[in-house]
């Protein structure tokens, strides 16, 4: 990953001269375009020709999004009926993550929808888990998860391409899913068919939750 | 540079983290990702999704030697707008204009 420094020399294309010019990284207050506010201290890269602001190196934008405000973020909001038992599962495996519940348990369900877009794999295993009678229980339990909305879509049109009818088989799917990454075993299910042992990268998947949870204890 | 050439390079660029952001003075080049309301990661995501007839090219307004890249992915909701152009600048980096639905 490339850093850049103070000092750094790129290259860009000037509004101000109009044409392609040497450019040097520097520490200035910034006023995004459109912006009525100034981020303080930011690293730009700037015409070596008449001194103007030219880009932003890409390490920049934290920075800037501290001070974009408080504009509201547009979520989906997931809601769905689910067995008792799966309730638990969620659970059981918040509570190997450790933790705050309340930022855990959505933060399990926005990894695995997050996985969905760009895996036709996990999609099929998701629904087969939607399926299974441990899944299709009676719903006494309940699941409600915000989701922002640019990463909801795409996972959402992903799943419904693999045959996912609703919300609902969604979450349970995932659940089961996620159960099965962290080795939980079901006593009135046995889940250890041979489709489900042909998908692989559960160590992984269930090593990032592990260590992206630290990050929100 | 052919179309999944040029994808190519702009998503080892974003994977490098060599990139860069112009300055615009024209409101209607909004940019998600300098304003950190998407990460490069996503644009991965839609430029991986994007098909050779979902991208165009221009030249630089400024600069008509510089070819500008448009993609037009489809996230399966909306249809996003990514605008940039490679330099060469000590290797390969992209600088983004516009990223927008």
């Amino acid at each position: 990953m490339r850093l850049y420094q103070s000092g750094d020399r790129s290259a860009g294309i000037c509004e101000t001269c109009k044409s392609r010019v040497n450019t040097r990284m520097e520490y200035r207050d910034y006023t995004p375009t459109g912006w009525h506010e100034t981020v303080p201290d930011v690293l730009v890269a700037v015409c070596e020709v008449c001194g103007q602001v030219v880009g932003v190196p890409h390490q920049s934008t934290p920075k800037i999004n501290e001070h974009r405000g408080h504009k509201k973020v547009d979520q989906v909001p997931i809601e769905a009926r689910i067995p008792r038992v799966l309730d638990e599962a969620v659970d059981l495996v918040t509570a190997t993550l450790g933790g705050d519940r309340r930022m855990i348990r959505p933060a399990i369900f926005r990894y695995y929808i997050n996985l969905l877009t760009d895996n036709p794999l996990l999609v099929e295993a998701v629904k087969d888990n939607a399926a299974k009678p441990i899944s299709t229980d009676q719903a006494e339990g309940r699941v409600s998860v915000k989701v922002l909305s640019r990463q909801w879509h795409p996972a959402w049109a992903a799943a419904k391409r693999g045959g996912i009818q609703s919300k609902a088989d969604l979450v349970r799917g995932i659940i089961v899913l996620a159960a099965r990454d962290f080795q939980i075993s079901f006593a009135a299910d046995d889940l250890s068919d041979a489709k489900a042992k042909r998908l692989k990268g559960a160590q992984a998947r269930r090593e990032a939750l592990v260590t992206f949870a630290k990050t929100l204890l | 540079m052919g179309f999944k050439e040029v994808r190519r390079a702009v998503i080892k660029a974003l994977l490098e983290g060599r990139f860069q952001h112009e300055e615009r003075s024209n409101y209607h080049e909004r940019n998600y990702l300098l304003t950190g309301e998407i990460s490069a990661a996503f644009v991965v995501t839609l430029l991986k999704r994007c098909r050779g007839d979902q991208h165009q090219t221009s030249t630089h307004h400024f600069d008509e030697s510089q070819i500008i890249h448009i993609f037009k992915p489809f996230d399966g909701l909306n249809y996003w707008y990514i605008k940039c152009y490679l330099i060469e600048v000590h290797g390969i980096e992209a600088i983004f204009i516009s990223v927008h639905q």
